[in-house]
């Protein structure tokens, strides 16, 4: 089947582009946080202190500032982006190939990938 | 101890942590959990936290790869995340209404039966003629790449390796893990699946679960990025090495290794637990 083959090589780069995204972000918040802060004290009130986002809102508006921690979260996020976006690219396979069972388990996975997302307290 | 030091030691033993799991198929986050919490003293929800990221990082990485290869079967992956998928939500959720004692230890039970699946693993199992009814209707059978031609295999047990996947998605969620051996479990012992074919289904697995309940960590403020950061780096870039070395040594004998340094881990956070050091 050409098809499977055509969908596993654009799986392979959806996670391989959402990973080297993700590390991007990762560093570059990392490294202006060490810039920044690498001389403070590590102890477990500095870092409360500084106080990250805990939704992805807050996350975004936080990275749009340059804030180092919500750049790193950013990353973090594309990360778990990158897996919606594999099960996404699944259950249209599957739809294409007329399987039902499994576009139903796959949107089931998505709604569930989808619903955490979002998840506020 | 600065925070530029903190960072790097961080990253230090994240790396040995992503190494070690890759090269033993345990995962980094077994490890890194414990060296974090008695060794640097992290909070356990941080840990965990940390640990769940590395988790979804290196199952991206390493899947990518795997992908191309051929072996990963996509259909049983489906099938089986379907129930993973609600363990990891539940036991996700679960964390903000148990005590960070019961976690340490529920934690060190699980690095304990790590060690015990990963001893006792055979990888070679007898060749079966037909499926289970069930993987019958859903083609779960498949074939893969084995000395340049392609065999056929079938799948036993799947509805207990649905139930097995749901327990594992349970454990996954509730502390932060990839829960590596229970998948692999479900998809050797309950299903018989060729050894490779298992450890890469397992992997494409383990990214998916672990996202679930990366959304309902971040809401309780467990992901902290300050110390997800270098642990994740770390376990990736050491994971990813892992892959690349696996094939050039004795898997065995260091799996064993490995499995006695988690138990020591193991008996470290229960000793840690009874002196009340989770009282927090």
């Amino acid at each position: 089947m050409p098809d499977i083959k055509k969908m596993q090589r654009g799986m392979s780069l959806i996670l391989m582009a959402g990973m080297i995204i993700a590390v991007v972000l990762v560093m570059t918040g990392g490294s202006i946080f060490l810039l920044l802060y690498g001389s403070e004290n590590a102890n477990e009130e500095f870092v409360n202190v500084l106080g990250y986002a805990t939704n992805v809102s807050r996350i975004f508006k936080m990275a749009l500032d340059f804030s180092p921690l919500g750049l790193i979260e950013l990353g973090l996020l594309v990360l778990v982006a990158t897996q919606i976006v594999r099960v996404a690219l699944l259950a249209g396979f599957y739809a294409k190939t007329r399987d039902y069972w499994f576009v139903g388990m796959s949107l089931f996975i998505l709604a569930v990938l989808i619903y955490s997302f979002f998840f506020r307290k | 101890m600065s925070i530029l030091v903190f960072s790097a030691l961080l990253f230090l033993f994240s790396f040995l942590a992503g190494l070690l799991g890759a090269l033993t198929g345990l995962g980094g986050g077994v490890v890194i959990i414990p060296v974090l919490v008695l060794l640097f003293h992290v909070n356990i929800h941080y840990a965990m936290g940390a640990s769940l990221i590395s988790v979804i990082a290196t199952s991206s990485g390493t899947a990518a790869a795997y992908m191309r290869e051929g072996y990963t079967n996509l259909r049983i992956g489906i099938f089986l995340e379907t129930a993973a998928v609600v363990g990891a939500f539940f036991g996700a959720l679960l964390i903000a209404h148990v005590s960070k004692s019961f976690l340490a230890v529920l934690f060190s039970l699980i690095l304990f039966v790590s060690a015990w699946l990963t001893i006792k693993r055979k990888e070679h199992h007898e060749n079966y003629q037909t499926s289970h009814p069930l993987a019958v209707a859903l083609k779960l059978n498949g074939s893969y790449p084995y000395h340049k031609k392609m065999v056929d295999y079938q799948v036993q047990h799947a509805p207990l390796a649905f139930i097995i996947m749901g327990f594992a998605g349970l454990i996954s969620g509730l502390l932060g893990i990839g829960s590596g051996a229970l998948k692999v479990l479900a998809m050797d012992q309950a299903m018989r699946l060729p050894y490779k074919v298992l450890t890469t289904t397992s992997n494409f697995m383990i990214g998916i679960t672990a996202a679930v309940s990366a959304g309902i960590y971040f809401a309780n403020g467990y992901i902290n990025p300050v110390i997800a950061f270098p642990v994740m780096i770390g376990v990736l870039i050491g994971a990813l090495t892992g892959a690349r070395v696996l094939t050039r040594i004795h898997v065995r004998i260091l799996r064993i290794i490995f499995s006695l340094v988690i138990c020591f881990m193991g008996v470290e956070m229960l000793y840690k637990t009874f002196t009340g050091g989770f009282s927090a």
